[in-house]
């Protein structure tokens, strides 16, 4: 009975907090308006999207929120983020693209950070990163939640619904607020939306729950009830807002009918309060507008953040210690599994997941082999949903989480490079350095299996480049065990491309004689063969799959071609480090890239044209690499297609007549 | 059945590729006891002679009179009597291929081919890694841009017509051909020269004789000594051409070739330059009766920087010594004229490493210490020159009276130069004026 009661109760809202949630709706749309005003006077960076209108949506959720729980919004999301933070200094000096901006003028309207409140202009890459974050809080074991706002337009995103899936499946304490104002951008629901809305949520089992702004009186109840749900049982939900936007999307992209705004305009409880309540509305808003006035005059004198606060130079080390390659009579997966069982168990913070590795199958390569045994809960064999368990690492990842993510086969990861450009790239910077993304993304590249066109392609070029993350090429002359280790501390993302026939290879086996094979000290190591007394002649790059058929043209490349070979093999293909190629080059002149991939815009290409803006001598460079077509499953086809070590002598045969 | 003991061709000089099996003592499964010698090993040095080092049943994997490569398996000594030869690999995978160690030279195609047409020998390159075509031209022409001179210096090999009807062939000793191959890695080049001095040695035996025990009435003490002497100066003549660079010894070892019933031999006389006359006879004769009792070391004949060749006792008038390998000159002592009291030194030098005037700077000064010698028959002058004796280096050749110590009453004087200034020098260096 009580409970009952206590129920109806809260479903009250007395004069008093009333109020209060007026003001602070009242501030909401006086910054925007602000930001309006700005933006004319050309005092803002870029664009902004404005709530007018959907306030109460902000005050509800963002608003009733605990501040150690988290909290992801889109590129509508002042509001949220002053109902959560209640930092309206913060988002006007960041959107005037002031040092003193919460995000240094770096994010602007659209990418904003502070404490646990993020946004991101990504439609749909929020919903799974949000989630990986309300799983953080799940293994955490607080009692804190996620909380991401959509609209109606993120709902065409697919990645929404492998989210969907995911969370109700593990459940993830994430409630998922989508706020229908009925257009994405200046389109229609009734063009681009099928069916039900909260239908969708139930199909995947997630409970629901239906509110509007017009309605403030059961808005702020419902708001907290679903919050609660999700916090008590510790399952997401899903809470449609029914709302209206009375401004346009950005600007000038307003074509909606008049009279449908002003309709909804009478809606609006601000409008409703100012008419009834003309004088007190009117004192609020004067207290609110002098304080943003002074806000922004005291603002306008703040200065911009400088170059070097946002962009940190790479800088090479200068010195390079060289020790012998170390054989090991182990294959490169049973050392890739001991690594992952050792930090799993030395660190409760370290994660696993990836599609098909629970044992006994163990993934598709069985690097996850056991691991699901010895930790169920820090395990997560994931549904076929690529670009949402690379969010949701991404979201464990900025949650303070090590993830190690699993992508089955290298040619699936073009499905999780949303979350690796959009997201985990991005996040360091545009958010000051408040945040890193430590995210690991592992996945296995390389033919000669006859897999076929989507199972054996090398697509590391659309891989390197990326702002901020590091790739690594894994090779059978090192133990994979120290580069995993240097992986382990990185804090920033890391894509490593393991290649699928060297997993059953053991280490530094098979070396070229008459050779000193060595690695250096650095942080990922190279390797260098060189000559055992001669000098040098020619220089070879080359890394990953690629590595075994180089060693094996070594000997015929001497015979046949008097050439004695230097070979670079690099274990970070992105950023690479230059200095053992520059200077193995300066001797030999001659440069040759051995990759497994087609050469156009590559690797390769990379390589060659940094060593020609520092090198004033003539050099002469081939990229060596497979043929640009898919790599076909037959077998005799697939040879022809990819490069080996017959193929090197050739190129390089080529190059020299 | 498990293998108690396995033996390799062991390496027992640094350049060595090969060696001969010279004897076994054991039959394929005879029981062995520790420390029996098991087999002679004949390398270009010295005849090794390996010992068990367990007692086990041995296991032959050569004949006597092979060629067998260092590092090859030729023994192996089982726990019981071993069935009869079967190889059975075990593949080491915890071990890297053997790239550090061992160096089995690769020689690009277009190298052999190069090789086979001029008078280069394989050896020329031991110890390197790779040869290519590159290599074997800096070997026949250092400047690499003389290419036709590169040219004109291939002499066609021409494969010799045996008629065995009409000879009978006979094999090259290990020893012969080891030799033929030292001696190609220097003169092959065809860039050596020889250039000859006569030394008037009138009076130089009173002093001799006065203060050998054994060697009476011999040059090669005091050749030895002053050699050794001039050899810290002279750098060029010890050292030798390797390639793009010259390699100068940090050591003064030289060598004696010695050819008396076993073979020539080159016998070493370590740190030669720190040696007193005494020292130095006393080494020879020791030397030269392990010579003769076949016990000389593996050390005793290798690492020499220098070599001297004397064919005194021949008769010979005069000769050309050739240049060892790894070496950049030889000293060739001939016969004496008794009638003219004067003899014949020759010195066969790598033009590679210096020229003519260094050479014979040096063979120059040679001639001057040695007859220098002739000055210590005069008893009252050199008692004179005793009390002068400062512990102080010669102005000229930079030599302290302890390097001098057995010159015997020779020390330094007094003199001023042109210039007026005092200075200090030797009697040797003052003879010269």
């Amino acid at each position: 009975m009580n409970k009952k009661e206590s129920k109806k109760t809260t479903k009250k809202i007395d004069a008093a907090k009333y109020l209060e949630l007026i003001k602070e709706a009242l501030l909401i749309r006086r910054v925007e308006e602000t930001f309006l005003e700005l933006f004319s006077q050309g005092k803002l960076n870029g664009t902004v999207h404005t709530c007018v209108g959907q306030e109460f949506s902000a005050v509800a959720f963002a608003g009733q929120l605990d501040e150690n729980d988290i909290i992801f919004s889109n590129h509508r999301c002042h509001g949220h983020y002053i109902s959560f933070t209640k930092d309206h200094h913060g988002l006007i000096a960041e959107l005037m693209g002031k040092e003193i901006g919460v995000c240094g003028g770096v994010g602007s309207s659209q990418h904003l950070c502070n404490k646990n409140f993020y946004s991101n202009g990504i439609q749909g890459g929020i919903v799974p990163v949000s989630a990986g974050m309300a799983l953080a809080k799940k293994l955490e074991k607080k009692g804190q939640i996620g909380l991401v706002f959509i609209g109606d337009g993120t709902l065409g995103e697919g990645v929404v619904y492998e989210t969907m899936n995911i969370i109700s499946k593990w459940e993830i304490p994430l409630l998922i607020v989508c706020e229908n104002n009925y257009y994405a951008q200046s389109t229609h629901t009734s063009v681009n939306l099928a069916g039900d809305i909260i239908k969708r949520a139930e199909a995947f089992g997630i409970k629901s729950f239906k509110s509007a702004t017009s309605e403030v009186d059961q808005l702020i109840p419902n708001a907290l009830e679903s919050i609660e749900y999700v916090r008590k049982e510790c399952k997401p939900a899903f809470h449609l807002v029914d709302t209206y936007r009375l401004v346009p999307h950005s600007k000038g992209d307003d074509n909606r009918d008049k009279e449908e705004i002003e309709r909804y305009a009478r809606l609006d409880p601000i409008n409703i309060f100012k008419a009834a309540n003309p004088d007190i509305y009117n004192e609020i808003l004067t207290g609110i507008d002098e304080k943003i006035k002074k806000v922004v005059l005291s603002i306008e004198q703040e200065e911009l953040l400088s170059l070097e606060k946002y962009y940190d130079r790479i800088v090479e080390d200068e010195h390079i210690n060289w020790e012998p390659v170390e054989a090991i009579n182990k294959r490169q997966v049973e050392l890739l599994n001991e690594f992952f069982d050792d930090s799993m168990g030395a660190d409760e913070k370290t994660v696993f997941l990836g599609e098909d590795i629970l044992s006994p199958y163990g993934g598709a390569f069985k690097v996850a082999k056991n691991l699901s045994t010895k930790y169920p809960d820090r395990l997560f064999s994931t549904p076929i949903s690529e670009a949402a368990i690379t969010g949701i690492a991404n979201g464990l990842a900025l949650a303070g989480f090590k993830p190690y993510l699993e992508i089955m086969f290298g040619d699936f990861i073009t499905l999780s490079l949303d979350q690796i450009i959009n997201h985990a790239s991005k996040f360091y910077h545009m958010y000051l350095k408040q945040v890193a993304c430590p995210v690991v993304i592992r996945t296995a590249m390389g033919g000669r299996r006859g897999y076929g066109p989507t199972h054996s392609q090398t697509l590391d070029k659309f891989l390197v480049g990326i702002d901020n993350v590091t790739t690594i090429a894994l090779n059978t002359l090192l133990n994979p065990k120290r580069i995993s280790a240097s992986i382990d501390k990185d804090k920033h993302p890391v894509i490593v491309i393991e290649n699928k026939t060297d997993y059953g290879k053991k280490i530094a086996q098979k070396l070229p004689v008459n050779y000193n094979v060595e690695v250096s000290d650095g942080t990922y190591p190279i390797v260098r063969a060189r000559p055992l007394t001669s000098t040098p002649t020619a220089t070879i790059v080359t890394y990953g799959g690629m590595v075994e058929p180089v060693f094996e043209s070594i000997e015929e490349l001497f015979t046949e071609l008097d050439l004695k070979v230097e070979v670079i093999v690099l274990t970070k293909i992105h950023p690479i480090d230059f200095k053992p190629i520059m200077d193995s080059v300066a001797l030999t002149k001659k440069l040759f890239i051995v990759e497994e991939g087609s050469s156009f815009a590559g690797v390769g290409s990379e390589i060659i044209a940094t060593v020609s803006e520092h090198k004033d001598e003539d050099i002469i460079t081939r990229r060596i690499s497979a043929l640009p077509v898919p790599i076909p499953s037959a077998k005799q086809l697939e040879e022809w297609i990819l490069p080996n070590s017959a193929t090197v002598i050739k190129k390089i045969g080529e190059a020299l007549s | 059945m498990s293998i108690l003991q396995e033996i390799s061709v062991p390496q027992e000089t640094v350049n060595d590729e090969f060696a001969t099996v010279a004897e076994k003592y054991f039959e394929n499964g005879d029981k062995v006891e520790h420390g029996e010698t098991l087999i002679d090993i004949e390398t270009s040095k010295a005849v090794v002679a390996i010992e068990a080092e367990k007692a086990g049943f041995i296991e032959y994997f050569c004949e006597e009179g092979d060629d067998v490569s260092v590092g090859d398996t030729i023994i192996k000594i089982y726990d019981s009597v071993p069935a009869p030869s079967k190889e059975t690999e075990i593949e080491d995978l915890t071990a890297p291929a053997k790239s550090a160690s061992a160096v089995e030279t690769i020689y690009s195609k277009k190298a052999l081919a190069l090789l086979s047409e001029s008078d280069i020998e394989k050896s020329s390159f031991t110890g390197h890694d790779f040869v290519s075509v590159h290599d074997v031209r800096a070997l026949l022409s250092p400047e690499p841009k003389q290419e036709s001179v590169i040219e004109e210096r291939r002499t066609p090999v021409v494969e010799p017509d045996i008629k065995t009807d009409k000879v009978d062939l006979e094999k090259l000793s290990t020893q012969k051909r080891i030799e033929i191959k030292y001696l190609s890695q220097v003169q092959s080049s065809g860039l050596t020269s020889t250039i000859n001095i006569y030394v008037d040695i009138e009076g130089i035996f009173q002093f001799v004789n006065k203060h050998m025990e054994v060697f009476k009435n011999s040059l090669m003490p005091i050749i030895i000594y002053e050699t050794a002497r001039l050899l810290s100066k002279h750098r060029d003549l010890n050292a030798y051409f390797a390639g793009e660079n010259i390699a100068y010894y940090k050591e003064v070892n030289i060598g004696i070739a010695v050819d008396i019933d076993d073979g020539l031999k080159v016998l070493k006389l370590p740190g030669t330059d720190n040696k007193s006359l005494k020292e130095i006879e006393t080494e020879i004769l020791d030397l030269s009766n392990k010579y003769l009792d076949r016990k000389l070391t593996l050390d005793d004949i290798s690492g020499t920087t220098f070599t001297i060749t004397d064919l005194s006792s021949e008769g010979v008038d005069f000769f050309v010594p050739l240049v060892n390998k790894e070496q950049s000159a030889i000293l060739g002592v001939s016969s004496i004229d008794e009638k003219l009291k004067r003899c014949v030194l020759t010195l066969t030098f790598d033009h590679r490493v210096m020229a003519g005037k260094q050479a014979s700077i040096f063979l120059g000064e040679l001639k001057i210490r040695i007859e220098s010698y002739d000055l210590a028959k005069d008893e009252d002058k050199a008692n004179e020159l005793l009390k002068l004796r400062q512990s102080e280096r010669c102005g000229v050749c930079m030599k302290t009276l302890e390097d001098d110590e057995e010159l015997q009453g020779i020390g330094l004087i007094k003199i001023l130069d042109h210039s007026g200034i005092e200075k200090k020098i030797c009697m040797v260096c003052l003879s010269r004026f």
